[in-house]
């Protein structure tokens, strides 16, 4: 986008009359098909939502809007019990990622020592990446069933004695920690990635140089692979910022709303209360979020000179 | 600045049973400029990066000053290395670059910035202070990595190969810019390259090896005059010495329809080897065209194939006119010939040896024979 934008003036300049109108009608015609496609796919809907945002839907005797202006928008800043799932969300988002983020790196750092072998051993750390969300969740839930889950007898042995997944705080920890156990691999690979391509030599300029392993992490290597890291930070929190499986499958929001982050409110909004003009109006913030989101980090790559 | 010492220095890779480098014996003089040279693969960068602490040593010792440094890491022996691809750190300027291991040794800031600065001038490199390396052309990254070495102050240089990502007319210039920079800095050097050239116009000594092998240890002139094997006769000098195996007859040797005495002592080698025959070596230099009226025993008939002009020299590629034999006529000989006069491309030309620049070699060892 930028791209073109920053040209076509240039263009002008060097050909005053403009031959790039035509052509630019050319590559509209040939944009028309993925643009239709975009439009039925994303846009129309997109504008559903919008509208729906502002009104009330009516589902019985067929669908129906009904305008009523500005209140789920009001609503949805005014709930106390929406604030409570931002801030859940942003807990989540920070731990989740967070953690994912050092535990990745350290076991990419740890794999790159290793040199026999390190193939086997990173397929199977990726393991945890290939299982689908929600057979995480059944595991996870097996796993910390107070009754048989293996989790829950470690713990009771330990001195733990509750429900894990039955009290607020255990219940919050677990669903990150689930999501922390299936998310780690993929950081470890794109960091373990990072680190296979900074050059043998500038590892061996630095020792020469006088760096102790430590300073050479520090000063090469994390500034080397920093751009990595940005782009699987981008991901995860994409990711995160939007999570639902796990939790849906494990707590489904409790125990009383302490895993209720934002994406479980809209789906128990929208298809448990069928209140579809509030559901609209959450989903609309949190793209909001996301597109906030995205936005700083394409501006720290962009200032890294690397979009393009 | 040290003197260096290799002492039966030893590498073997893992899975490998051949050593890389084979009992390295070298003694480095303070202050002096050594050339590794060999062909690609006999070891070169091994025997560097065991000096730098890179590699392990499996055998033998190495000693920087009077400290033995076999086991230390590279961080602890005061070495600055230019690698071949340079290594320079990429998202760091060509400032911090060059200071990283000033920053290293928690040299403060002032005088940080007056040694990169420095070196700077030095090198020519003081508009590029900020750059990143990205933003340089090769003859540039090359000098930071320059740079980066000259700042620390190292007791040794060690060079990889440094010029051999430049273009031709660039690395003849930056030769003689690092060998007149190590000459004033005074700083114990070992360089290495595969290109002999190289080596004979920076070197103070040259060291040679092959398959991990140290053959023979001198000066340029000495490596050229007095070589110590055929590899090394071989190896040295562009173009390269004629070398051929030829039959022992008498008290001649016999090629390509000249026999050439052989001295005393010379016989006297061969014989208690038990050999008849031997290798004999001359340089291109070394001939002289005959007459036809001067011919005697020792002159030999070579046919022109190939005449390079250079204008200050001229070089005759030819063979063997005056035999039969197929080993004689595949090979090929090369001769200096008159720049002014040189004979044309299918000419009969009368050569012969100048006496006493023709050597000769064991068949069996290739080891130079007295003369
Ligand atoms: N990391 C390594 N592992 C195994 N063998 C190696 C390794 N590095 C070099 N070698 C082998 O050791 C020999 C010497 O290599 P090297 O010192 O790099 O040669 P040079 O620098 O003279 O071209 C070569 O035969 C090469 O194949
Ligand atoms: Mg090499």
């Amino acid at each position: 986008m930028t791209k073109i934008a920053q040209s076509s003036p240039g263009l002008r300049r060097s050909w005053p009359e403009a031959p790039s109108e035509p052509r630019i009608r050319f590559e509209g015609k040939m944009m028309l098909p993925g643009l239709i496609l975009l439009a039925a796919l994303s846009i129309l809907p997109f504008l559903a939502l919008v509208a729906m945002s502002f009104s009330r839907v009516r589902l019985l005797g067929g669908v129906r809007l009904e305008l009523v202006g500005l209140s789920n928008w009001v609503r949805s800043f005014t709930d106390a019990d929406m604030w409570m799932s931002w801030l859940r969300t942003i807990i989540y988002f920070v731990l989740t990622v967070g953690l994912e983020m050092v535990l990745g790196l350290g076991i990419a750092l740890c794999l790159y020592r290793v040199l026999r072998g390190r193939n086997l051993l990173l397929g199977l750390i990726l393991l945890p990446m290939f299982v689908a969300p929600s057979i995480v969740g059944l595991l996870g839930r097996y796993l910390t069933d107070s009754t048989f889950g293996l989790y829950a007898y470690v713990l009771r042995s330990l001195g733990f004695t509750g429900d894990i997944l039955g009290s607020p705080t255990s219940a919050f920890a677990a669903v990150v920690l689930m999501d922390v156990w299936e998310w780690t691999p993929l950081i470890a690979l794109i960091s373990l990635a990072g680190l296979s391509s900074v050059p043998q030599s500038v590892r061996e300029a630095a020792a020469v140089d006088g760096a102790s392993g430590w300073m050479t992490l520090r000063f090469i290597i994390f500034p080397a692979i920093s751009n990595v890291l940005l782009v699987a930070l981008l991901i995860r929190s994409m990711d995160a910022i939007r999570y639902f499986d796990i939790i849906w499958v494990t707590t489904n929001g409790g125990p009383a709303d302490a895993t209720k982050i934002v994406p479980i409110r809209l789906y128990e909004t929208a298809f448990r209360f069928f209140d579809f003009g509030y559901a609209a109006a959450i989903g609309l913030t949190m793209l909001a979020f996301s597109i906030l989101i995205a936005r700083a980090f394409v501006r720290m790559l962009d200032t890294r000179g690397l979009t393009r | 600045m040290s003197r260096v010492l290799y002492d039966e220095a030893t590498r073997i890779y893992p899975g490998s049973t051949q050593p890389a480098v084979d009992a390295l014996d070298l003694d480095i003089a303070d202050g002096e400029f050594l050339v590794l040279v060999g062909p690609s693969g006999c070891g070169k960068s091994t025997s560097l990066r065991m000096l730098a602490g890179l590699e392990r040593v499996d055998g033998g010792r190495i000693a920087i000053g009077d400290r033995d440094v076999t086991h230390l890491p590279p961080r602890d022996r005061d070495i600055a290395m230019v690698f071949q691809n340079y290594a320079l750190y990429p998202h760091m300027s060509v400032a911090d670059n060059m200071g990283f291991a000033l920053r290293v040794m928690k040299v403060s800031k002032d005088e940080r910035d007056r040694r990169v600065l420095e070196a700077a001038r030095l090198l020519d490199l003081e508009e590029f202070l900020d750059r990143k390396p990205k933003a340089l052309s090769g003859g540039q990254r090359q000098r930071v990595a320059m740079g980066r070495a000259i700042v620390r102050e190292p007791q040794v240089f060690l060079m990889d190969e440094p010029l051999s990502n430049l273009d031709a007319k660039l690395r003849v210039q930056t030769r003689t810019q690092i060998a007149d920079l190590q000459h004033r800095l005074g700083v114990t050097t070992v360089y290495v390259t595969h290109d002999q050239v190289e080596a004979m116009t920076m070197g103070d000594r040259v060291a040679v090896l092959k398959d991990g092998i140290l053959q023979q240890v001198d000066t340029p002139l000495g490596l050229y005059q007095h070589p110590a094997n055929v590899f090394v006769a071989g190896f040295i000098g562009s173009p390269s010495m004629n070398l051929g195996e030829y039959r022992v007859e008498g008290d001649e040797v016999v090629f390509g329809g000249a026999r050439v005495r052989l001295t005393r002592e010379t016989l006297k080698a061969l014989k208690e080897e038990g050999s008849d025959r031997v290798i004999l070596g001359f340089r291109p230099e070394d001939v002289t065209m005959v007459g036809d009226g001067d011919q005697d025993d020792a002159t030999f008939l070579v046919t022109a194939t190939v005449v390079e002009e250079l204008g200050s020299d001229a070089f005759l590629y030819g063979q063997y006119a005056d035999t039969t034999d197929p080993r004689l006529l595949e090979q090929t000989v090369i001769a200096r010939v008159d720049p002014n006069a040189p004979p044309a491309k299918g000419d009969r030309v009368r050569l012969r040896i100048v006496p006493g620049k023709g050597r000769l070699f064991s068949a069996s060892t290739g080891l130079c024979l007295p003369a």
